[in-house]
Order: structure tokens, then sequence, then C-alpha cells
């Protein structure tokens, strides 16, 4: 049980994906204007995060790596992601159309995520079983949407502050975006022995 | 190295590839919504280049909006009044149709203006307005760097000779994408029909426009006393056209000493004699 929370605490805070992976950095910078839309991102990164990782882990496990072909896995996953993108679109237009229109735009978005791609790949390369991968993806998707929040409520108060004319935009967000990284340097000595 | 190294990564992959697109059709299958067969129609109508002057994401959205949230048929720009009496016949729905429109550049000056400094930062618009307003003496006026030409989508706009943006007015859609992207705000959407304008934004003083540029507005007022439907203002030391009252009848055009207000009538064509 102990392992689990290990692995949880460790994707959110100590290895989070943006903030000391540097995945999924274009979604981090692009729909971290309103505290409303990235709420909407990290719902949808968590929501594919999970699927991804459970489609991933299975066809790893039961069909690459029994043919010896465990080299294919980054074009499979793409695949495997960009489909189950598509399929998680489709069904949820019809059962939950709620939920539909509050992802929005950023369900199509994620297919193209390096930060899931990252999430399957990691899964394999820290030899998770299915369940700790699954509490993995959970921990990732929500240590992306923490960062995505934290840098949205930044932003927003950015927009009303005196930035510098050569400053504004882009360049402020980038100076934020590395502080924001280094105050995250301050959970990496939570189990040290645990960080491969 | 035996045909299976080869066979088994492709047979893997395809098979994958099948499989999934097999599951996308089942899910596209099973969870089909019926939206409204007009969407599509009117999605057919609609030009399809997703310039955006409609105010919407992409046609797309724009035909959904008409249907389901009863937006006017009449923002499509591009289409103009052929997709807007289309998309009528369609929905059933009227609407002036909104008259063709052209983008204007609003400034004479170009390389005529003369420049108060050498600028040498990054060669574009905005970044020379943000250097005190621009590397001009005349603060109004463009700037010449092309943000509009970079800002086009349709190859519509290119720097003539004199340093000034121009206008071809057979791609000109009218999106709008310019006019947002001029630092100085030069460039306006007009109607086709209009043809006489006063090239020119300055609001400097008459003498200080003699000594900055020679084809500035002046505001010397003979435009706005010549005008029979009393069209012109003057707007601090600038004539200023009222369109609505506007004739076009060009006779301000004559009177202007510094030729910034134009004329752009075509000349009728002489006639050809036939014998």
């Amino acid at each position: 049980m102990a392992e689990y929370i290990f692995i949880l605490v460790s994707a959110i805070f100590v290895n989070n994906f943006v903030l000391a992976r540097f995945l999924g950095i274009c979604p981090f910078l692009g729909v971290s204007k309103k505290t409303e839309t990235a709420l909407g991102m990290g719902a949808a990164v968590i929501f594919v995060m999970f699927f991804a990782s459970l489609a991933t882990h299975s066809l790893y496990n039961y069909v690459l790596e029994p043919y010896g072909v465990s080299y294919l896995r980054t074009i499979v996953f793409i695949l495997v992601i960009a489909s189950l993108v598509q399929i998680i679109e489709t069904i949820l237009k019809k059962i939950s159309p709620v939920l539909y229109n509050a992802l929005g735009i950023y369900l199509p978005l994620i297919t193209t995520n390096c930060a899931i791609l990252g999430v399957a790949i990691l899964n394999i390369d820290l030899k998770y079983s299915l369940l700790k991968s699954l509490v993995f993806a959970i921990g990732s998707g929500i240590g992306f949407t923490i960062a995505l929040l934290l840098m949205s409520g930044i932003r927003e108060r950015l927009d009303t502050a005196d930035v510098p004319e050569s400053f504004k935009g882009v360049p402020i967000a980038l100076v934020t975006a590395g502080l924001l990284s280094v105050s995250f340097l301050g959970f990496s000595g939570l189990f040290v022995s645990f960080i491969k | 190295m035996t045909a299976s190294n080869v066979l088994i990564p492709i047979v893997i992959v395809g098979a994958s590839g099948l499989f999934f697109a097999f599951l996308i059709a089942l899910a596209a299958r099973i969870f089909r919504i019926d939206e409204n067969p007009k969407i599509g129609q009117i999605l057919n109508a609609l030009p399809g280049i997703n310039c955006g002057a409609c105010g919407k994401a992409g046609c797309a959205a724009y035909a959904q909006s008409i249907i389901e949230e009863d937006a006017p048929i009449n923002l499509c720009t591009p289409g103009g009044e052929k997709v807007a009496s289309e998309v009528a016949v369609l929905t059933g729905k009227t609407a002036a149709a909104r008259t063709k429109e052209i983008a204007r550049v609003f400034c004479s000056g170009g390389v005529h203006a003369l420049d108060e400094f050498d600028y040498v930062g990054i060669k574009t618009c905005t970044a020379d307005n943000f250097a005190l307003k621009g590397h001009k003496f005349c603060k109004f006026g463009c700037l010449g760097f092309g943000d509009c030409v970079t800002a086009c989508k349709f190859d519509a706009i290119y720097m003539g000779p004199d340093g000034l943006p121009v206008i071809k007015a057979d791609k000109c859609i009218a999106c709008g994408a310019c006019v947002t992207a001029c630092p100085k705000k030069l460039i306006a959407l007009h109607d086709i029909k209009h043809y006489v304008f006063n090239f020119c934004k300055s609001h400097d003083k008459g003498a200080i426009v003699r000594k900055i540029c020679p084809k500035g507005c002046i505001g010397c007022g003979l435009c706005v006393k010549e005008c029979p439907f009393g069209a012109i203002t003057l707007v601090n030391n600038l004539a200023v056209i009222d369109y609505t009252k506007c004739k076009q009848c060009g006779k301000c055009v004559k009177v202007c000493p510094t030729g910034v207000l134009v004329n752009l009538r075509p000349k009728p064509q002489p006639k050809i004699q036939t014998k």
C-alpha cells in the first residue's frame, strides 16, 4: 500500500511531469491563460492518461514483449494514443455531451501531447505492474493539472501586473514557468531512495 | 537476419493499426449522433477557407451557429451576397446581404514621408512602433515593414515601390486580418463602392505636415467648403469623410492642394467606334 502512495506523491510533486520532467510544455504554456480552461485541459489529460496506460501496458506486455519487438513501442504507443483519444471523443460526444463540451477542443489536442506518451513509456521503463501503472498515470495527470492550475492562477494576476513592455506575454510566462519549476525542486528531497 | 525479423513488426504494427481503425469505426457507428443535415449543406455553401471574418472559429463553427444559435446569415465577408443568398435558401431566413468590402490603406506617405531617425531593430512595424512610435517624423503614417503583408493569408497585399502596401482588389476577401495587424490602425474595410478617400490619418497641424510629408492632409478645409453634401468635416486638422452623406462625386479631389484626397472611380472606358 505504501508503495502506491509513494508512486502517487512522487508523480504529483517530486517528478511532476511539467515542472520536473519537462513534458507537456506546449499545453502548459498554451492553455494556462485562464483557470477555467486549465481545469478542463487537466481533467482531459487525467482521463486520457488513465486509459492510455491501460491500453499501452497491456499491449506492451501481451503483444510486443512476447514477440520480441519491444523496440516498436514508440510507434505503436502513438498509434494507440491517437486512436484512443478519437474513440473516447466519439463516445463522450454521445453519452455525456456536458463533459464533451467542457473538455471541448482540449481532448483532440491531447493526441499530440508528449506527456501521455511519456507516461506510457515510463510505465515500461520503471517496470510497473498494471495497477501501479494506473496509479502512476492518475498521479501524473493530477501533477499536470496542479502545474497548469498554479500557472493559470499566476498568469491571471500577471495580466493586471505592471510588466515591462518587452517582457509582456510569452517572455514573462516563460520566466514564471522557470521559477515555478525551481520551486518544485524543493520536493526532490522526498524519498530519495525511490527516485530512479 | 531472417524474413520473420521484418515480417513480425510489419504484421504487429499493421494489425494494431487495423484493430484500432476497426474500433474507431465501431465507435463511430454505435455512438453516432444525428446532426441536422442542414449544417452540412450550409458548410458546403460556405467558402471553406476558415478565415474567421464571421467571428467564429471556422466555417464549420459558423454553419453550426447559424442552425443552433440563430446567428445572422450575412456574416461571411469572403462569400458575400452569393453565399448569403444560398444560405438564405437553405434556412429560409432573410437577411440583407452584406455589401462587398475591400481593405483600404489610409496613408500616402511611404518613402516620401521623412525619417526622424534610423531604425535598426526587428524588421516589423509592431517592433518599430514600440521604438518611439516609429522611425518617421509622422507618428500616424505607414512604417513600411509590411506586417499587413505577413498577416494576409490570401496574398492580397504586397509592398509597392513607394513603400506602401498595395491591396489587390481581386484577391482581397475583407477578412480583416491586416486591419488588426497594422499597429498604426491605417487599414480599414470599406464598401467596394466607396471611391473617394482621404488617404491620410495625420492629426498633426498643417504647418508640421508640410515639413515632414509631401503627401499628408494639412487640414486646409478646401474640401469641406467644396463638398455640396456637407459630408466632409475637419477633425483635429484632418479631413474626415462621412460615407453616409458622401455621394462619391469627387469634387473635393479636384480642390485638394496636396493630392491626398483620391478618387478611385474607374475612368469610363472610351467607346470603341465600330464601323
